[in-house]
C-alpha cells in the first residue's frame, strides 16, 4: 500500500493531535495487562492494572492479594467458576465482565479478556489477559433503562380495570376502568362472555380460552395471565391479568372476578431493555484484543485468532505476518511504529504503548491500540517482543465526536453572541433612529433658514451654522458608535484599554434609552483603569449591564444608574448600581443562565447576562452580583493591565 | 385673529427652527414648548388652531398628551421613531426630519379652512416654490 499522498503536513499536524487525544484516552479508560503462569500460579500485573483496581504497587506487591481484596464478594464465585469452567472445557479465551471494590468503596465493572496458552499436552500453561474499565458504560446504559422502566411503570399504573363474571347468569359487568382500558363505550359492550372474548387478540385468544378452561376445571382459585387487546380504534394493547374463581360448596366455580392492568409501556419497555441489552453486549464486543509475538532472534511473527480479526485477514493468508503488517497498518504510522520499537530496544525499555491505524480490505480504517514488552536475555540483548492490540475505534471516534460537538458549541455560542449584538442593537435602533432624526431636522429647518434673506447679519448666520455643526457631531457621534457593531468578524481583538473610555462610548449607546425613561446615568471613575481587553466586547458587557439596570428601574419612584470604576493593586472594578432593591435570591442563581429572563416576553432574549459571563470568562475576568448591596449591584473585575498576575 | 399653532418638543434647536421658519406665514401666531405641562396650561387659557406634538417626550409620549387636550383643535404627531403609526385623534403624522415644504402646505391647507382662504399667500419665501 503507497503512502496517502493526500497527506499533507497539515494533516499529519492533526494527526498527531489526534493521535495525543487517543492515547489521553487510552490512559484515561486504562487497559490493563496481567499474565498468570499455572504450574507455577504466580500472576504478575502491569501498572494499569494496579490503577483498576485502585491500589499501588508499593501496597500490594503481590497481585494475588490485589485479586483477593479486590474483586467484589458477589463476583468472586462466577469469576473463579467462569475461568475453571473455560480452561477445564478447553477453550482458548474466556470474556468476562465482573466488579471491582476500591478500597476508598467505589465499585468499578471491569472486563477481562484473556486468552489461555496450552503445552503439548492441551494442558494450561499460561493466561494471558487484558482487563479494562466499563462502568461508564454499564452505568450509562443501566441508568437509561431504569428511567425508562420507571416512567411507563408510573404511566402504566394509570389505567386498571375491574371486572366480575357470573358463571350461572353469564352476565359480565365491567366498571369505568375496565371501559378506559379497552376503549369501550357502554352502549358497544352487551356484557356477554362472547364480547369480553373479542377484545383478546385473535392471536392470543385461543391461549386464554385454554388457561380459563384449566383454571375453571382445575381445583385452583386463581390465575395470572397476560394477553394482547385490540381495541375498537386498531391500537394494541398489552394487558396483564389477575383472575379469581368462586366455587360453591361442591367446588362448581360460580363467579369469576379479575383485574386487568395496562402494561402496555412497561412491556415495550421490558423490549427495549432486551434491546439495549443486546447493544450493550455488542458495543463490549466490538472491543477487541488481540496478541501478538516476535521472535527477535528468528525474526517470525505470530498472531492468536483475534488478532487475525482484528487485521481482517484470515490465518494463513499470509506466510510471512511482517508482510501483513505492511500492507494493513496505515502507511503514515508504520514508520513509526517501527521507529519507536527501534528505539525501545536501543534504549534498554522494557515496555512502549502506542496507537496506529490499520486499512482493513473494505476500505474501513480502524484505530488499534498496542502494548508491547521486550524480552531480554541474561546479557540484556532483546530475544523476544510480544504485544497486545485492542481496537480503540470506538473511542477515537467518541473523542472526536467531542470534539465535534465542542466546536458545534463553540459554534453556537458565536452565534448567539452575534444574535445578542443584533438584540441589543434592535433595541437601541429605535433610540438611535430618534438620536439621529431630530439633528436631521435641525439641520435641514437651519440650512434653509439660512439661504432667507432675514439671516443675512453675519452673527445670525454664525449663529446658525453653530447649530448645524452641534447637530452633526450629535449625529457623528452615534453613528461611530454604531460603526463598532458591524464588525463582521468574530475574533477577539486583544489590546490596552482605559475602561474609563470604554465606559464613555458604553453611555452614549444607552444615553437615549436612559433620557427616554428619566432615567439618569452617572459615572465616577478612579483612575483609567487600564485592562486587556477587546474593546467591543467590553462595551457590550457594559450596553447590556447598563441597559438592564435602566430597565430595572424605569417603574420605580427613585430611578438612578451609577456607575463606578475603581483600581485595586491588581484588578480594575467596575460597579454598575442601580436604585432597585437587589435581586430575589432564587433568581441570582439563575441569573447568568442562557435563556433566563424576567422582562416580559419579546422584551429581553433572555441571552444578555449569559453573554456577559461568556466575554468575561473569556478576559480571565469576572461578573458578580454584589449580594451585601442594599441597592441591585454588578460587579466586573478584570485583572490590571501590566501587573503580573502570577506574582504575590 | 391670527391662526395660533401650538408646537411641542423638548429639543430647544427644533422648537426654535419650527418658529424661526414658519414665523413669516402671514397671520400666524406660533407658541413653541419644550414642557408638555406648560402647553396643556396655555391650551387652558386660549384654544390653538393647530397643535404638533413630538411623540417621543420626557418622561411620557405625544400619545398621552393628545389624551389630556380636549376641544376640536386638529393634533398632528410628529415623530423620529421607526415605527409609530398615525392613530386618532391625531389628523396627520409627519416623520422627522420632516418636509418643511409640505408642513407649510399642510399649515396653510388647516389655516385655509380656517380663515378666508383669498387671504392667505404663501409664496415659500424664496425657499421654496409650491407648484401649481
Amino acid at each position: 500500500m503507497n503512502a496517502d499522498k493526500r497527506d499533507n503536513t497539515q494533516s499529519a499536524d492533526s494527526q498527531r493531535s489526534a493521535l495525543k487525544r487517543m492515547s489521553d484516552i487510552i490512559e484515561a479508560v486504562g487497559v490493563g495487562v496481567w499474565e498468570l503462569d499455572i504450574p507455577s500460579g504466580r500472576l504478575t500485573f502491569d501498572d494499569t492494572m494496579y490503577k483498576l483496581y485502585g491500589v499501588t504497587r508499593m501496597d500490594f506487591p503481590d497481585p494475588m492479594e490485589v485479586n483477593r481484596r479486590g474483586i467484589h464478594p458477589d463476583d468472586r464465585q462466577r469469576m473463579r467458576e467462569g475461568i475453571f469452567d473455560r480452561i477445564s472445557s478447553g477453550e482458548s479465551t474466556f470474556d468476562i465482565t465482573f466488579r471491582v471494590v476500591h478500597p476508598d468503596g467505589q465499585i468499578r465493572h471491569l472486563r477481562v479478556k484473556a486468552t489461555v496458552e496450552r503445552g503439548e499436552q492441551g494442558e494450561p500453561l499460561k493466561i494471558f489477559g487484558t482487563d479494562f474499565d466499563v462502568t461508564d458504560t454499564v452505568l450509562a446504559e443501566e441508568q437509561r433503562v431504569a428511567a425508562a422502566e420507571k416512567l411507563a411503570k408510573i404511566l402504566d399504573a394509570a389505567s386498571v380495570g375491574t371486572w366480575e363474571w357470573d358463571l350461572r347468569t353469564q352476565v359480565v359487568e365491567w366498571d369505568d376502568g375496565m371501559f378506559k382500558l379497552f376503549g369501550l363505550t357502554r352502549e358497544a359492550f352487551d356484557g356477554t362472555p362472547e364480547a369480553f372474548a373479542r377484545i383478546v387478540h385473535p392471536e392470543d385468544r385461543q391461549l386464554s380460552w385454554q388457561k380459563l378452561d384449566k383454571i375453571l376445571m382445575g381445583p385452583g382459585s386463581s390465575f395470572e395471565t397476560r394477553f394482547r387487546a385490540m381495541l375498537p380504534n386498531g391500537q394494541i394493547r398489552y394487558c396483564s391479568g389477575t383472575y379469581a374463581v368462586e366455587r360453591d360448596a361442591n367446588g362448581k366455580p360460580i363467579k369469576l372476578s379479575g383485574i386487568n392492568l395496562d402494561i402496555t409501556r412497561s412491556t415495550l419497555a421490558e423490549i427495549e431493555k432486551a434491546a439495549a441489552a443486546k447493544k450493550l453486549a455488542s458495543i463490549l464486543d466490538a472491543v477487541a484484543v488481540g496478541t501478538w509475538e516476535c521472535d527477535l532472534e528468528k525474526k517470525t511473527l505470530e498472531f492468536d485468532d483475534p488478532m487475525y480479526r482484528l487485521y481482517g485477514i484470515k490465518k494463513g493468508e499470509f506466510a510471512d505476518l511482517f508482510e501483513a503488517a505492511g500492507q494493513v497498518i496505515h502507511p503514515n504510522d508504520l514508520a513509526r511504529l517501527q521507529a519507536t520499537a527501534q528505539r525501545c530496544i536501543a534504549d534498554g525499555l522494557s515496555n512502549f504503548q502506542e496507537e496506529f491505524r490499520v486499512i482493513l480490505r473494505d476500505g474501513s480504517v480502524r484505530h488499534l491500540s498496542v502494548k508491547t514488552t521486550i524480552e531480554r536475555n541474561a546479557a540484556g540483548v532483546p530475544i523476544r517482543m510480544s504485544g497486545v492490540d485492542y481496537d480503540v475505534t470506538s473511542l477515537v471516534e467518541a473523542a472526536e465526536e467531542k470534539q465535534r460537538t465542542l466546536e458545534t458549541l463553540e459554534l453556537e455560542r458565536m452565534k448567539s453572541l452575534r444574535n445578542a449584538r443584533l438584540a441589543s442593537l434592535g433595541e437601541m435602533a429605535a433610540g438611535i433612529a430618534h438620536e439621529i432624526n431630530n439633528p436631521l431636522t435641525i439641520i435641514m429647518g437651519t440650512s434653509l433658514l439660512l439661504r432667507n434673506e432675514d439671516s443675512g447679519v453675519l452673527d445670525v448666520r454664525m449663529s446658525k451654522l453653530d447649530t448645524i455643526d452641534k447637530a452633526t457631531s450629535r449625529i457623528a457621534k452615534i453613528v461611530s458608535s454604531l460603526r463598532k457593531f458591524s464588525r463582521s468578524d468574530d475574533k477577539s481583538d486583544y489590546k490596552e484599554h482605559d475602561l474609563a473610555d470604554i465606559i464613555k462610548e458604553a453611555i452614549i449607546l444607552t444615553d437615549a434609552k436612559s433620557r427616554r425613561h428619566s432615567v439618569p446615568v452617572s459615572v465616577r471613575t478612579h483612575g483609567m483603569g487600564k485592562v486587556i481587553c477587546d474593546e467591543i466586547e467590553i462595551e457590550q458587557v457594559l450596553v447590556n449591564l447598563i441597559n438592564n439596570a435602566i430597565d430595572a428601574v424605569t417603574d420605580r419612584d427613585e430611578k438612578w444608574v451609577h456607575i463606578e470604576l475603581s483600581e485595586t493593586d491588581r484588578s480594575v472594578i467596575v460597579q454598575i448600581r442601580d436604585s432597585g432593591p437587589g435581586i430575589d435570591p432564587v433568581i441570582q442563581k439563575k441569573l447568568f443562565q442562557p435563556f433566563f429572563t424576567t422582562k416580559p416576553v419579546g422584551q429581553g432574549t433572555g441571552l444578555g447576562l449569559s453573554i456577559v459571563k461568556g466575554i468575561m470568562d473569556e478576559h480571565k475576568a469576572t461578573v458578580d452580583l454584589v449580594a451585601s448591596d442594599p441597592h441591585t449591584c454588578f460587579e466586573l473585575s478584570f485583572p490590571k493591565a501590566g501587573v503580573n498576575q502570577n506574582a504575590i | 385673529m391670527p391662526f395660533k399653532v401650538f408646537f411641542i418638543d423638548d429639543e430647544p434647536d427644533i422648537c426654535q427652527v419650527f418658529r424661526e421658519y414658519f414665523r413669516r406665514l402671514p397671520d400666524i401666531e406660533i407658541q413653541t414648548f419644550t414642557d408638555p405641562e406648560d402647553a396643556l396650561r396655555a391650551v387652558a387659557s386660549g384654544e390653538p388652531d393647530l397643535i404638533f406634538i413630538d411623540y417621543r417626550l420626557p418622561d411620557t409620549t405625544g400619545f398621552d398628551v393628545a389624551k389630556r387636550i380636549n376641544g376640536a383643535v386638529p393634533l398632528v404627531l410628529v415623530t423620529g421613531e421607526l415605527s409609530v403609526k398615525r392613530q386618532s385623534p391625531f389628523v396627520k403624522v409627519f416623520s422627522k426630519p420632516f418636509d418643511f415644504v409640505a408642513m407649510g402646505v399642510f399649515i396653510q391647507d388647516q389655516m385655509k379652512d380656517k380663515i378666508n382662504p383669498d387671504s392667505v399667500h404663501w409664496d415659500g419665501g424664496g425657499v421654496f416654490v409650491k407648484e401649481d
